[in-house]
């Protein structure tokens, strides 16, 4: 394993904020409103952050390596030029997908005992 | 004007909004405001389009929430990074601090409560009441980041009960004491409800601390059965309630037994936040998890 995929298994889970601002960035450069809409898109609405949540977990993220702010700037004719972008860095990926992995075996281990009281199989 | 623009000049909203980001860290604002003003602009904009999850009062209403939760955290935890961690319970200088204040303060309160009260003088009574108010304060204040981590939004509001509790009883001592007023007296009714509240915000932190668990994560075994008995005991100084019932309607409801009642609740309170202000102080690290 690389010597970043072995710093990301051994952090401890995630605040719940920041897991849904890796995943919502993903593969893409992102900044804060795109962040807050793909955030609501993948919760099915469920969660809406607001600016405070949303930068505060951002400047930890990049205080912890995760994330790094994009140079490049978009096209202005399609977007605002004065927007800061977000991606994920080679630790952010690896701590991502740790993340979604212990999720996975969460949802695994508590699926059996779900289904037993009869919640919907999906 | 693409869907994602923003006109150079801000509407009232957005000004109001800017001018209450006065509420985070300095170095915080200066770093975001431009960014997070333009992300509330974007909300805006979409409540008032229909595109959002609620209309402008909504968001307004929904923002507020956010800045005042995200605000205060940020002061609290300005340092802290996303991989804070639970696995290893490390007490940094600052709790180690606050855990001594709780234990100053609760040593204050137990120590009187042994020797019925040696502090004759009333201004070192003064100092001794304020100090076992703030007592609480200190330890929740130590423990906050741990709690946040795990439930942010009832460490917030428990933490806050017993701050703002802590931080009442405290000011009421020193304001009214020889004040002989039905409201803000000694035995008024801002004195009466402070007392209630410094009994009972501690058990319902604690009672918060019960269920997430996260206190004595990646504590040593000794540690983490100190913080549980802590934690309980605090959970018992509820009682201690009734013997600051001013009301009457304790007694009539348990006679006699409200003094012993109140005498054991307030010793919980003061074992309770000795407990956890010794853990806080001797605190080492605890074997790392798998």
């Amino acid at each position: 394993m690389s010597s970043t995929g072995s710093h990301a298994s051994s952090t401890p889970p995630l605040s719940r904020v920041a897991m849904y601002i890796l995943l919502a960035i993903g593969p893409e450069e992102r900044h804060g409103y795109a962040i807050m809409r793909e955030v609501g898109r993948i919760t099915g609405g469920a969660i809406k952050l607001g600016p405070g949540a949303i930068y505060t977990t951002i400047k930890r993220l990049l205080g912890d390596g995760l994330i790094e702010e994009s140079d490049e700037r978009p096209d202005p004719e399609l977007d605002d030029q004065r927007r800061r972008y977000y991606r994920l860095t080679a630790l952010g990926r690896s701590v991502a997908a740790t993340e979604v992995r212990r999720l996975d075996a969460l949802v695994s281990s508590a699926r059996p005992w779900a289904l037993s009281i009869g919640l919907p199989r999906t | 004007m693409t869907a994602f623009d923003m006109p150079d000049r801000p509407g009232p909203s957005e000004r109001v909004y800017a001018g209450l980001m006065q509420l985070y860290p300095a170095a915080f604002r200066e770093r975001y405001r431009e960014e997070m003003v333009r992300l509330f602009a974007d909300q805006l904009r979409d409540a008032r389009a229909g595109r959002g999850s609620g209309g402008v009062v909504t968001t307004w209403l929904r923002t507020l929430a956010d800045l005042a939760s995200s605000s205060i955290g940020e002061h609290l935890r300005k340092d802290r990074t996303v991989a804070q961690s639970l696995t290893t319970f490390e007490p940094t200088r600052g709790m180690r601090l606050l855990g001594l204040l709780g234990i100053a303060g609760a040593a204050l309160l137990l120590w009187a409560f042994i020797s019925f009260n040696p502090f004759q003088d009333p201004a070192v009574n003064r100092i001794r009441l304020v100090a076992f108010g703030l007592a609480g304060v200190a330890i929740v204040l130590a423990f906050y980041r741990r709690q946040a981590v795990a439930a942010p939004n009832l460490a917030l509001l428990t933490t806050a009960g017993v701050v703002i509790a802590g931080i009442w009883y405290a000011t009421t001592v020193i304001l009214s004491e020889g004040v002989d007023h039905p409201f803000l007296g000694s035995f008024g009714l801002m004195n009466m409800f402070a007392n209630i509240a410094l009994w009972v915000t501690p058990a319902i932190w604690a009672i918060g601390v019960l269920h997430t668990g996260a206190a004595w994560q990646g504590m040593s075994r000794n540690q983490a059965i100190a913080t549980k008995l802590g934690v309980m005991s605090l959970v018992g100084s509820i009682v201690a309630w009734f013997g600051d019932d001013r009301l009457g309607m304790v007694d009539s409801l348990w006679g006699e037994m409200w003094q012993v009642l109140a005498l054991i609740g307030v010793a919980m309170n003061g074992i309770g936040w000795l407990t956890l202000g010794a853990v806080l102080l001797i605190g080492r690290r605890g074997p790392k998890q798998a």
